[in-house]
């Protein structure tokens, strides 16, 4: 299905009416690649960071670290990885049947 | 998975530089309750509740050292259902460190958002699918803390965080 990018924006609201200031509402991109929030400036003139693999927004930090590798780690799948590799060490620990989080394997 | 909310009232953050010791008290933090577990942060509030202008540098990071021997907690941890079934592993919501205070992370900072904690408020959502993720209970995936950038005037204020376990 195409979506927008757009679609995958989160929402960040600053008050600041009580104490004589304004109020902010504006959308939130999360870098696919490292999780972090990225306040969208509408102004923006150079292209945002996309990274093409992953179809997502990523942060200017991360597309820097990649700039000529090319490649794509998405933080859930970082994550996902992880979890699944210290889930595998703790069952052969109790040396139990091998039930990942995922199913069997 | 169930939703948890993680929250500390009229608690005034303490100005602390990154890779640096946090002061017992003046930060939030959340770490998960076992090394498998992930969590998934869905929501962020923070309302200030200072008496005078308190202009805030409030920061969302990893915590690259993270707390442990916390003793006392300040920091509320519920289910926001109340037929949530009890975790093995509950997270951790803490605002002390007994014998290791945590140290955020000079890199990995998820948000940073300044407010006045005098009557400011500052809220982010997650869109589902787009949550920051956590896995574990060490650094650096392990940990997440709300505390206060080196610069500006921390103030009293309340937060919450909401999560969900998985």
């Amino acid at each position: 299905m195409i979506h927008s990018q757009r679609d995958l924006e989160n929402y960040l609201m600053i008050d600041n009416r009580a104490n004589g200031g304004g109020l902010m509402e504006t959308a939130v991109s999360r870098c696919s690649h490292c999780h972090a929030q990225v306040v969208l400036n509408p102004d923006r003139t150079r292209p945002r960071e996309y990274c093409s693999k992953c179809d997502k927004y990523i942060c200017d930090g991360c597309a820097a670290t990649r700039k000529g590798v090319d490649e794509c780690v998405p933080l859930d799948m970082v994550i996902d990885d992880l979890r699944e590799a210290a889930f595998r060490e703790e069952q052969q620990q109790r040396g139990s049947i091998l039930l990942s989080p995922k199913g069997n394997l | 998975m169930a939703k948890w909310s993680a929250s500390r009232r009229n608690w005034t953050p303490v100005a602390v530089a990154n890779t640096t010791n946090m002061t017992a008290a003046g930060f939030h933090a959340v770490q998960g309750g076992s090394s498998t577990q992930v969590l998934k942060i869905i929501e962020l509030y923070m309302g200030g509740l200072a008496a005078a202008a308190a202009p805030a540098q409030m920061i969302l990071a990893r915590d690259s050292t993270v707390f442990a021997g916390a003793t006392s907690n300040a920091a509320l941890l519920a289910a926001l259902d109340p037929a949530t079934a009890a975790l093995a592993a509950p997270p951790l919501s803490q605002d002390v460190g007994s014998t290791t205070l945590p140290q955020r992370s000079a890199t990995l900072v998820m948000l940073e958002v300044a407010f006045n904690a005098f009557g400011g408020a500052i809220r982010w959502v997650a869109r589902p699918g787009e949550e920051i993720g956590m896995l574990g209970n060490a650094a650096s995936f392990g940990e997440i803390s709300l505390s206060h950038g080196a610069a500006g005037t921390p103030g009293l204020m309340g937060s919450h965080i909401i999560f969900e376990t998985i």
